[in-house]
């Protein structure tokens, strides 16, 4: 039973990460060459891998990863691979961020945003099949790592709430 | 009784997660290095931006008002400097004006003499940006124009300035909109005054590279970019851009439009000419030359058959309405008129 009640909290995470999709779509209309958006989703995913992995399995990630590949209209798979490794390496660090301070959970992100930026650098290059120019990239890390703030005012009060309507075991 | 539950339960919940993890890695992995971008890809693309478009415009309204607020502001703050600088353009402009003019007469009385047949009025669809792609990787952008309202992938999409791009894909609520700087965009351009035809090919960078250009080709900073119309995608001579010089001396291209500003377009539904309206008008001119009301019909028809969209601004309620205001005169107007009404099946082989 416990399983079943889990697999429903999963859409916690999985829409939060939507509406991030959503919000980085929305034409602001600053930037260079084109708005560079934040990735929400990649905070969303680093959030839930520190603090409840459980309600935000794999292939829940895959699932935000493709939409995220299918709107933004860029390579598929790109976005799907750096949400998954940052997921990954978040996940096997866990023990080193969780039950920290923010300073600690955002400095966490910083690196993260500097794994999105390697992942994404070599699997676009690989897709293209040539080096592509990595400055968009740090721009959109930067931006991201920028409004982690933000999202983790968010995110830590949708925690408490799922730490009542869905405690931990 | 539950200990020992929870100690068979943790490794198999290990174990499934790294599984679960390595397996999807892979997926993602195969999906990239097999470049998916099939027809279920696009038709899922298009699928799920009909479905987000409503929501992307609610949430687009309140960041359009803020940045029309920030725009206002803005030019509140440079109102003198603006209406200084205004002043002086708009007597340059009323020279060209005059000399536009005369130009105009004298091509339609060329036209009229050699019985050139000019190519149908252009429709089109204005829609509001709703969505930005926002990517490092794709610039595009997502507009409300459906495609009942005539979107079609490959038509040429302009705002205020000049083109902008094109549509990839059109669906029930939304299009797609390549943007010219795009890693994929590639436009057929001819760049004036000398005349070469080249492709402007987006690189993800703020100015597209012009390419394919004819050896001898020598291009100046500040030479003025068209579309050239070459493969009947996109019609002629709608303004791009200007040359910019790159550092390592290579041709770029500098769109007229800043797609950061941008928040209307129009979608432009050209159809390639196979067929073209003769020009009836400026044939009757041809046997009453001299005659003023006729010049000045002629003039109307050219206008009407050829004045690019871009010209008009975004909100006009009708290409017809603009023309028959910028002609000026009521036989001007009425010459517009006669024009715009000609049913092209009837007058076409002329």
């Amino acid at each position: 039973m416990r399983d079943v009640s889990h697999i429903v909290w999963v859409a916690v995470p999985v829409g939060l990460c939507l509406i991030g999709v959503l919000l980085g779509l929305t034409p602001v209309g600053v930037g260079t060459g084109g708005t560079t958006a934040p990735i929400f989703a990649l905070a969303v995913v680093y959030f839930f891998a520190v603090h409840r992995p459980e309600l935000f399995p794999p292939w829940a990630v895959f699932f935000v990863g493709l939409v995220q590949d299918i709107m933004s209209g860029g390579p598929m798979g790109l976005y799907t691979l750096v949400l998954l490794t940052a997921y990954g390496f978040t996940h096997s660090q866990r023990l080193l961020l969780v039950a920290r301070g923010f300073a600690t959970m955002w400095l966490g992100f910083v690196i993260i945003c500097g794994l999105a930026v390697l992942v994404s650098w070599c699997a676009a290059s690989v897709h293209y099949g040539f080096v592509v120019n990595p400055l968009p990239l740090f721009l959109q890390a930067a931006v991201t790592a920028l409004i982690y703030p933000l999202v983790s005012v968010v995110l830590t009060r949708v925690n408490r709430y799922l730490a009542v309507l869905a405690p931990a075991t | 009784m539950r200990q020992p539950a929870n100690r068979v339960k943790l490794p198999f919940r290990v174990s499934s997660y790294r599984l679960s993890l390595v397996l999807t890695l892979t997926l993602a992995s195969v999906l990239l290095v097999g470049r998916a971008e099939s027809y279920l890809v696009d038709r899922t693309r298009q699928i799920m931006t009909d479905l987000s478009a409503p929501l992307l415009e609610l949430a687009s309204r309140p960041v359009a008002a803020a940045r029309n607020i920030i725009a206002s502001t803005d030019e509140y703050a440079y109102v003198f400097e603006e209406n200084a600088r205004l002043r002086a353009e708009n007597e340059e402009l009323r020279a060209w004006r005059a000399e536009a003019m005369s130009l105009e007469r004298r091509v339609a009385r060329y036209e009229a003499l050699l019985k050139v047949t000019v190519e149908p009025d252009i429709q089109y669809a204005t829609g509001r940006i709703v969505g930005d792609s926002g990517g490092p990787f794709v610039h595009a952008f997502i507009v409300n124009v459906p495609r009942a309202d005539g979107a079609d992938a490959g038509q040429a999409v302009v705002d205020d300035d000049g083109l902008i791009g094109r549509v990839v894909s059109a669906g029930v609520a939304a299009s797609r909109v390549l943007l010219l700087t795009d890693l994929n965009s590639r436009v057929p351009v001819r760049v004036e005054p000398s005349g070469y035809r080249a492709i402007a090919v987006g690189d993800n960078s703020r100015f597209p590279r012009i390419d394919f250009l004819p050896p001898e080709a020598r291009l100046k900073a500040g030479d003025r970019v068209v579309t050239s119309g070459h493969g009947g995608l996109m019609p002629p001579d709608l303004p791009v851009g200007i040359v910019v010089i790159a550092s390592d001396g290579s041709p770029r291209l500098q769109t007229h439009s800043e797609f950061d500003r941008t928040s209307a377009v129009r979608v432009l539904q050209y159809a390639f000419p196979v067929q073209v309206v003769a020009n009836e008008e400026a044939s009757e001119v041809a046997s009453e030359e001299g005659d003023e009301d006729g010049r000045a019909g002629a003039q109307a028809a050219v206008s009407a058959a050829v004045a690019p969209a871009i010209a008009l601004p975004i909100d006009a309620p009708a290409a017809t309405d603009q023309i028959v205001e910028r002609a000026g005169t009521p036989a001007a107007a009425a010459g517009t008129a006669a024009a715009v009404a000609a049913d092209p099946p009837q007058s076409l082989g002329q």
